[in-house]
């Protein structure tokens, strides 16, 4: 079955690209441009994974973030930030609310590709396991 | 006998004798028998146990006892019972042997003649008799002879008998033994060798071997000795008697002699009749009588006095038997009666008795003793009545001999108790030891007068003497003689003294003493020191002579001395001048009164010059110090160690609120906000312990409180300092409130910063990432599609003028921060910029659904503007009017022309804001919402502001939340080359002072 990605995420621009790319992989993609609506539409549809920008109008990405961590059906999606904000205080408290991991922008579309992938992957063998990693 | 019948216990065991016997007894004339017969010698001792016959005859031969053995038998058991036996035939050798064991007779039986038998008991028992009575008589003799020769043994004196003839000692006793020392048988049968004079009695010497010489005293008497004629001597040891003798005359040759010289008086005289008898020399030469005396009644003599007076004596004589040393008065041989000394004895004399008198002349000594006892009485007089106390002590045992009346009552003892007391029990015990000292040296006689020795009383309190002390020698024993004045209240007056004089002397004030008329009579040592003027040379003076008072107003000193007159008393602070210079003096004068009378005045005056010159430099010093204070614009206050403020200067009124009025005394504690309270008591105390003096940097924010209980931000320093072992506290504040908003300001303003440079940061990557992204998708074949080709590439052209914009809008901001920003203008048709500009913002506008209108009259003129920067304010004003709208909403444009300006307005019905961030509005980093990419990134209005100021313009904004904002500004018509900026330039002016005006 095809993965499931949620794209929360205001520049319309930059939502497009994701969306556009990660079609291309043969990713469902839903999106969604503020916080609330983004938490809305993970509880659901359920992605597999959300790529989540940080400076969104109302709730910041760190706010939604943790949010969707408190919520037991969406505590163990994959969250994948994608952000202007790339400092490194950032990427901590980025994981800190319980990203998964943590992109700067601008990033390469490949590169988004990739890095999705390897969630998944990562998600998968875990899966198998019986475990979920948490960062 | 009984009854004149003779009993008789006859022994006989033949029946038929015995019937003889008492047929032949009874038939007895002379003399009448009772016959008692026994059969046996058992029956006859059991008879004779018990009872006493006259006579006992007895048969020889008895069933139990035969010849001899009865009679031994019988004469044992009664001795004394006469006893015939009777005897058969031819037993005539055991009758006669019976005879001559004590039986008186016996009788043969059968040879009885009548009457024989009677004959031979009675003459039996009459022979009994006369043989008791003859032993009775050997025995009386025996006993007188014995008794003779006990006389003779035991005499002391010594018996001899001597033959008369041939004078051989015949007889001596053991007396004449010892006499002689010889034995008796050295005696008997020795010639006597001293000659014997019957009837007369001589002395003889005996020299006995192995002893001294004796004398012996002997008495011959003829006596008949043994048919011979015979002497009998009878000696007698004397040789002691003639030693007694011999001593008594030697001793009544002494006593004659002492009786002779004595130097008493010896008179022995008849006791009742008073005939001397015997005088010795003395008594003749004290009486002036010679021996004509004797013989002489001792009344006669006239030596008595009174003769009754001899009668006296002799009745005491008598009844006690001697006189003692009894004064009697006696005539002496001046014819003078004198006081005698009598003894007397009762002395025997030849057996009569007479009264042996001794007489001393006493007359002297009497008359000695009477003077002795008036001046005792003349002494004792003095000391009774002493009105000093006077003791009498002891030097050896520090005992109380004597203490005279004023002495008891000085300590309230009686004479019998202080007696009993010893000098350590009258003083108190703490000064024992000195009194103890200085009765030494009064004994040692290197001291007369203690002086204030403390005595204590019976009751417990102390009182102090002088003691004058002598040594004498009172009844044999060294006294010392102590006489005690009482000096008590001179002690306490001396005290007293003492103290008002350490008084006078230890005050540290001028003492000066006048009487009502102000002349000084006391000047004391200060006064000296303060007016330079000795008490010499002030006493006596008048007090205002030598004294100027300083008066301030002319007449003040008349008016202070009349006030002083009706006061009696009075204080001030005055200026005294003297010929040796001027003081400045706090000054009392008192009246001295008493019971109504005004003796004179007392005035004191301590000098205040040093302090009335410190006053003065302190109160200088003081302005000085308070003007400072007073000026600051800082708050400066100081507490004292309590925290209460002793100092509030006009600053902290003006920041606080509080009077100095208010505030003084009150804590520091009410201008600190609750919140610092804590805070600053603990900087206090840290204060406090911090050495003071030294700068103690404390310098700290806190917040103050104001009287109408608003908070100040202060900053405070603090410090602390020790005055006159009293610690103070000094603050300064300083009203930060302004500085505090600045720094709030810039604290935000750098806050701001940060958001935006984080912001920036933000805005410059997004669109990169979009450029970057969808260049590289298309560059990698993952567009194949042209029309979404185009639509990527549109945006990735949107995207990079954004970008351009925002790096312009950058530029202009580090241009505008460091001055460099310059507009230039230029001849611009403003119609033309703003049309393009709504132009370009078609597409987006239709994309956010969003109507775009414009109002701009068509011939509008030109203006001579910087076009470019017009061209920023108008894309700034729509983009932000696009950003702020809704779907659905519209948004005009408008132009219109005013007299000397144009108006521009852009207006939306979007979202609207609040008056709040009206006034923030134009401001750097300000975003209306904050973390909405909607916002940007704060910059725009703050540009476009800049560029509506540089072109003289005004910019303002009206809005109402929820329905819109409208954005205007103006742009003033400008002359031509008007690039000014609006900046001053003074540089026209004339330099003042340089080129003068010709």
């Amino acid at each position: 079955m095809a993965k499931k990605i949620l794209i929360i995420e205001d520049d319309p621009a930059i939502s497009r690209l994701v969306d556009y790319t990660l079609r291309h992989e043969g990713y469902e993609i839903i999106t969604a441009s503020n916080g609330v609506e983004g938490i809305n539409k993970a509880h659901k549809e359920g992605p597999d994974v959300i790529i989540l920008d940080v400076m969104l109008p109302g709730i910041d990405g760190f706010e939604v973030c943790h949010r969707l961590r408190s919520e037991p059906d969406t505590a163990s999606v994959l969250i994948l930030m994608f952000s202007a904000k790339a400092q490194e205080v950032d990427k901590n408290t980025g994981l800190k609310v319980g990203a998964d991991d943590y992109l700067p922008k601008p990033t390469a579309p490949a590169e988004i590709v990739r890095r999705v992938s390897v969630l998944l992957a990562r998600q998968n063998s875990a899966d198998k396991a019986g475990e979920k990693v948490r960062g | 006998m009984k009854d004149g019948k003779i009993e008789l216990l006859l022994i006989e065991d033949n029946t038929d004798d015995i019937d003889l016997l008492q047929r032949s007894l009874g038939r007895s004339v002379s003399v009448q028998f009772t016959v008692k017969s026994v059969q046996s010698m058992r029956d006859a001792l059991e008879f004779l146990a018990l009872n006493k016959p006259d006579i006992i005859l007895s048969d020889l031969g008895l069933p139990d006892s035969h010849g001899l053995d009865t009679v031994t038998k019988l004469m044992c058991e009664a001795p004394n019972i006469p006893l015939v036996v009777l005897s058969g035939f031819d037993d005539e050798v055991t009758a006669i042997k019976a005879v001559q064991s004590g039986a008186q007779d016996y009788l043969v039986k059968g040879h009885l003649e009548s009457g024989q038998i009677e004959r031979s008991l009675f003459y039996a028992i009459e022979r009994a008799r006369l043989q008791t009575e003859l032993e009775a008589h050997a025995q009386e003799i025996s006993q007188i002879q014995s008794n003779l020769l006990k006389i003779l043994d035991k005499n002391a004196d010594a018996i001899i008998i001597v033959a008369g003839k041939d004078r051989i000692i015949l007889f001596t006793n053991p007396a004449a033994e010892a006499l002689f020392g010889r034995q008796k048988k050295g005696l008997i049968n020795k010639i006597f060798e001293f000659p014997l004079d019957g009837g007369k009695t001589t002395e003889i010497e005996i020299n006995p071997p192995s002893r001294e010489k004796t004398i012996a005293e002997m008495s011959v008497v003829e006596i008949s000795w043994e048919g011979q004629p015979a002497y009998l001597a009878s000696l007698r040891d004397i040789t002691r008697r003639k030693k007694m003798e011999e001593d008594l005359r030697v001793s009544e040759e002494k006593f004659s002699k002492a009786f002779r010289h004595s130097p008493e008086s010896f008179v022995i005289s008849g006791i009742d009749d008073g005939i001397i008898v015997e005088a010795n020399d003395t008594f003749m030469r004290n009486s002036g009588f010679g021996k004509e005396i004797i013989g002489k009644k001792s009344i006669e003599t006239g030596v008595w006095a009174k003769p009754e007076e001899r009668a006296e004596v002799i009745k005491i004589l008598k009844e006690k038997g001697m006189v003692s040393n009894q004064e009697r008065r006696l005539r002496l041989k001046n014819g003078e009666i004198g006081i005698s000394l009598f003894s007397a004895e009762i002395i025997t004399i030849n057996d009569t008795q007479y009264m042996l008198s001794m007489t001393t002349d006493i007359t002297e000594r009497k008359k000695m003793e009477e003077a002795l006892r008036q001046s005792e009485e003349k002494y004792r007089t003095l000391f009774e009545s002493a009105a000093e106390g006077i003791l009498i002590v002891d030097i050896e045992t520090k005992k109380c001999k004597y203490a005279n009346p004023a002495f008891c009552t000085m300590l309230g003892y009686s004479q019998e108790e202080l007696i009993k007391m010893s000098v350590s029990d009258i003083h108190p015990k703490t000064s024992l030891e000195h009194v103890l000292a200085e009765f030494a040296t009064q004994v040692r006689g290197e001291k007369v007068l203690s002086s204030t020795i403390p005595c204590l009383k019976k009751d417990g309190t102390v009182i102090y003497a002088d003691i004058n002390a002598a040594q004498a020698i009172i009844g044999g024993i060294k006294c010392n003689v102590g006489f005690f004045t009482d000096v008590t209240n001179r002690k306490k007056a001396e005290e007293a003294l003492r103290f008002s004089d350490a008084a006078f002397r230890s005050i540290h004030e001028s003492i000066i003493a006048t009487d009502t008329r102000y002349v000084i009579t006391h000047w004391n040592e200060i006064s000296e020191k303060i007016y330079g003027i000795k008490a010499a040379e002030a006493i006596g003076k008048k007090l205002t002579d030598i004294i100027e008072i300083e008066e301030n107003l002319p007449g003040e000193n008349d008016r202070r001395f009349e006030r002083l007159e009706t006061d009696g008393y009075c204080r001030q602070e005055q200026l005294h001048r003297t010929k040796y210079g001027e003081v400045w003096v706090d000054v009392s004068m008192q009246s001295i009164e008493e019971n109504g009378q005004r003796y004179g005045w007392v005035i004191l005056a301590s000098a205040i010059t040093q302090r009335k010159l410190a006053e003065e430099a302190l109160k200088r010093s003081e302005e000085k110090y308070r003007e400072l204070i007073d000026t600051s614009s800082d708050g400066i206050i100081s507490t004292d160690s309590q925290m209460r403020f002793v100092v509030w200067s006009r600053g902290a009124q003006k920041m606080l609120g509080y009077t100095e009025k208010e505030m003084l005394g009150q804590s520091i504690m009410n201008i600190v906000a609750e919140p610092a309270q804590k805070a600053i008591a603990r900087e206090l105390i840290r204060c406090k312990q911090h050495e003071p003096g030294k700068a103690v940097s404390q310098i700290f924010e806190t917040q103050g409180l104001r009287k109408d209980c608003s908070p100040v931000p202060m900053e405070v320093s603090l410090s602390s300092r020790k005055s006159e072992d009293k610690y103070f506290i000094t603050a300064v504040m300083r009203d930060i409130t302004i500085r505090k908003e600045a720094e709030e300001k810039l604290r935000k303003i750098d806050r701001m910063k940060s958001e935006f440079l984080s912001n920036v940061s933000h805005e410059l990557r997004t669109p990169l990432q979009s450029i970057s992204g969808f260049t590289k998708l298309i560059m990698n074949g993952q567009v194949p599609d042209p029309a979404t080709q185009q639509e990527f590439f549109q945006i990735i052209d949107r995207e990079t003028q954004h970008l351009g914009s925002l790096i312009n809008g950058l530029l202009d901001l580090s241009r505008l921060e460091s001055g460099r920003f310059q507009i230039n203008r230029k001849p611009t048709a403003l119609r033309d910029t703003m049309i393009d500009t709504i132009k370009s913002f078609q597409t987006l506008a239709r994309d956010k659904n969003i109507t775009l209108n414009e109002e701009i009259p068509d011939e509008l003129p030109e203006m001579e503007v910087d076009d470019e920067r017009m061209r920023q304010v108008f894309f700034n004003l729509v983009s932000n009017a696009i950003k702020y709208s809704d779907a659905g909403g519209s948004i005009t444009v408008r132009a219109k022309e005013l007299p000397g300006e144009l108006l521009f307005q852009v207006s939306d019905h979007g979202i609207g804001m609040s008056p709040e961030a009206m006034t923030h509005l134009f401001e750097r980093f300000f975003r209306a919402e904050e973390n909405t990419a909607r916002s940007g990134t704060g910059l725009g209005l703050y540009i476009t502001k800049q560029i509506i100021d540089a072109h003289e313009g005004r910019i303002w904004v009206e809005s109402k939340v929820n329905q819109g904002s409208t954005f205007s500004f103006t742009l003033p018509y400008h002359g031509k080359g008007g690039n000014g900026h609006g900046k001053k330039n003074i540089d026209h002016r004339r330099r003042p002072s340089d080129i003068k005006a010709r």
